[in-house]
């Protein structure tokens, strides 16, 4: 009987431990988001935000909800300088943070009515928070409203599809990318929404300048879309899928795949004007150093494409995966490596030279 | 890549072939994944006919006259019944745990097909990064990404639950529909597939008497806890092993009532 029971047990157990271990209801996981000021750093790494001094790296706060929240977004700036982010674990959060105050008084609003987690970086336009959720939302907040959590709530868009990127505004319309290949074109006076779609997965941000919205797509394709009337200008051909958002600076469209290659497309007519097979996959967007573009790659290294030249240099090779986009202040470059033993943040000058590494104590 | 993780990928394309054919319907995951259970119980067909084989050999047993004869000569010797009953096995070669073996190969399946529902349905950057990454070439990664998860009432990627118009804090998904479909199932299956015992003090009956009330609940609370699809799997194996059973004519429905297990045993023996 009791080896009987014993047997029983043990079997039970191992198919408890086996579905557990094979990850249960887990917390999400994945590669952390970075803002910056110009006093700070914010890094979104799991269940906590590291506030990390841009003069020498040194820790100045880290934030941890009580209600079990993992941040993977980009924090995003409110106008009076305080951080929005949303929680990507099973609480839905979303949190505003001031930087300055006392730990106990960092949180200085929560909204918790979203279904799903908040994987982008909610995008501010004065008081007006426009906040994408995986739960295909968009939660729009008046920030000068008075009251806390839902008070804050102007209006609830149904958008469809999970929304993982920040939406990008011409000043009349928002453009929300989604994963369910839809492009969603929001009236930001009506809330009227019109859509596309795009044939592939939208994962990254768009860019937006002169009359033209750019992005890629899961179809390997690099769109460009007339805002006027939502009509495709031009399309063409990836070697391979696009994650992430391009750059668009000087008439040109920036961005690479996730075979590494890294285009300059000209953007009256889609022509590309160069590739270049960087070390591995692209998946951050590309961003603007004073003159030069700079991309990182999965392996984790950096380029940087200075003006006038048409192959880029790489840098600097960090540990880890680079799959955060950089963030540059002046002429300081953060990158956020993701699985890396050495350091979670990495602070280096436009020659790619490192001035500190962040690890939390 | 490690070699689960190869395995699980077969997986992961297996179902995602399966969704490709059937992505214009709605619902197609939670389709999708009651497809590729029923290929899975195909393909596990003859370790499931094993497990019969056992059971109805350690159900022999317990009409046989020996079997019978030592449980009523050691009735009061619990110590020399188990010693006596495992020299009948031996002599028989009857290994009386042989019913769960089948069962326990089984797992490393149980396992991906959770990890292949879990890594499908890439809820997080990174996970959908590598989800691009163990597509097969046959399959189009651009069509097919993100999948579908909603089947019915359901989203398969969260765990199941009616929202109610109060909180209770041990339910925080709502009332947990599924898992007392799963929980109801499992006991259904294990109840009428289980061989009718004449000794419910036997080694072997307890053990069925216990695994009647255990896997239900334990089966349950993964339901209530973990991804829906989960639960989705659970439902239609259970299903499937009482229409599988009841096929080969070895359902006991007498099980179902009240000491139906016993007299379905005596009228056996008779």
């Amino acid at each position: 009987m009791k080896l009987a029971r014993l047997t029983l047990f043990l079997f039970l157990g191992l198919i408890t431990l086996g579905l557990s271990a094979c990850g249960g209801a887990p917390p999400a996981a994945t590669w952390p988001g970075l803002a910056a000021d110009q006093e700070a750093a914010y890094l979104a790494n799991g269940a906590a935000i590291y506030a990390v001094r841009l003069s020498d790296g040194k820790a100045l706060w880290t934030f941890s909800s009580r209600s079990g929240s993992t941040f993977y977004a980009n924090p995003a700036f409110t106008q009076d300088g305080q951080l929005l982010i949303g929680s990507a674990g099973n609480d839905y959060a979303l949190f505003r943070l001031d930087p300055k105050a006392s730990d106990d008084l960092r949180v200085t609003w929560t909204f918790n009515e979203a279904r799903d987690y908040w994987l982008a970086s909610p995008l501010v336009i004065s008081n007006l928070v426009y906040a994408p959720n995986a739960d295909g939302k968009l939660y729009i907040f008046d920030l000068s409203l008075p009251g806390d959590g839902a008070e804050k709530l102007l209006a609830t868009v149904e958008l469809g599809g999970k929304l993982w990127s920040q939406p990008v505004t011409d000043g009349e319309r928002l453009y929300v990318a989604a994963l369910n290949h839809q492009l969603h074109i929001v009236d930001l006076a009506t809330y009227a929404v019109k859509t596309i779609d795009l044939g592939g997965a939208l994962a990254g941000s768009p860019a937006i300048a002169d009359g033209l919205l750019y992005l890629g797509s899961f179809a390997s394709d690099i769109i460009a879309i007339r805002v006027a009337d939502g009509s495709v200008a031009w399309t063409v051909p990836a070697k391979s899928r696009i994650w992430g958002g391009p750059l668009v600076n000087d008439g040109k469209l920036y961005l690479g795949d996730l075979d590494g290659n890294f285009y300059v497309i000209d953007v009256a007519d889609g022509t590309v004007l160069t590739s270049f097979q960087a070390n591995g996959a692209i998946i951050a967007s590309p961003i603007l150093v004073q003159n030069d573009i700079l991309f990182v790659t999965e392996q984790g290294a950096i380029y940087s494409l200075r003006p006038g030249e048409t192959t880029p240099v790489s840098l600097e090779k960090v540990d880890g995966r680079l799959y955060t986009t950089p963030v540059a202040v002046g002429d300081t470059v953060l990158v956020a490596p993701f699985r890396s033993e050495s350091a979670l943040l990495v602070a280096l000058d436009r020659d790619g030279r490192v001035l500190w590494s962040f690890t939390p104590q | 890549m490690s070699p689960w993780d190869l395995f699980v990928s077969v997986f992961v394309n297996t179902l995602l072939w399966i969704y490709s054919l059937l992505s214009d319907i709605p619902g197609a995951f939670g389709l999708a994944i009651i497809l590729f259970t029923i290929l899975i119980r195909i393909v596990t067909w003859p370790l499931n006919a094993s497990q019969l084989k056992s059971a109805k050999a350690m159900q022999e047993l317990q009409n046989d006259k020996e079997w019978l004869a030592i449980q009523k000569k050691y009735a009061k010797d619990r110590e020399k019944l188990a010693q006596e009953q495992l020299r009948i096995y031996k002599e028989r070669g009857i290994n009386p745990f042989s019913s769960c073996l089948p069962m326990l190969i089984q797992l490393p399946i149980i396992f991906a097909l959770y990890q292949s529902i879990m890594r499908s349905l890439a809820d997080t950057p990174l996970a959908l990064l590598e989800l691009t990454r163990s597509i097969g070439f046959f399959l189009d990664v651009g069509a097919l990404i993100p999948l579908d998860s909603r089947f019915l009432w359901m989203d398969l990627g969260r765990p199941e639950g009616i929202p109610l118009p109060f909180h209770i804090s041990w339910l925080p998904n709502g009332f947990p529909t599924l898992a007392i479909i799963v929980a109801l199932t499992t006991y259904l299956q294990t109840k009428l597939t289980t061989p009718p015992t004449a000794n419910p003090s036997d080694q072997s009956a307890m053990m069925a008497g216990m695994m009647n009330i255990y896997l239900p609940l334990l089966l349950g609370w993964f339901a209530m806890t973990f991804p829906s699809g989960l639960a989705v799997y659970f439902i239609t194996t259970n299903l499937l092993g009482i229409i599988q059973y009841a096929m080969m004519g070895r359902i006991h429905w007498r099980a179902l009532l009240p000491g139906g297990a016993r007299k379905a045993a005596t009228s056996k023996k008779h």
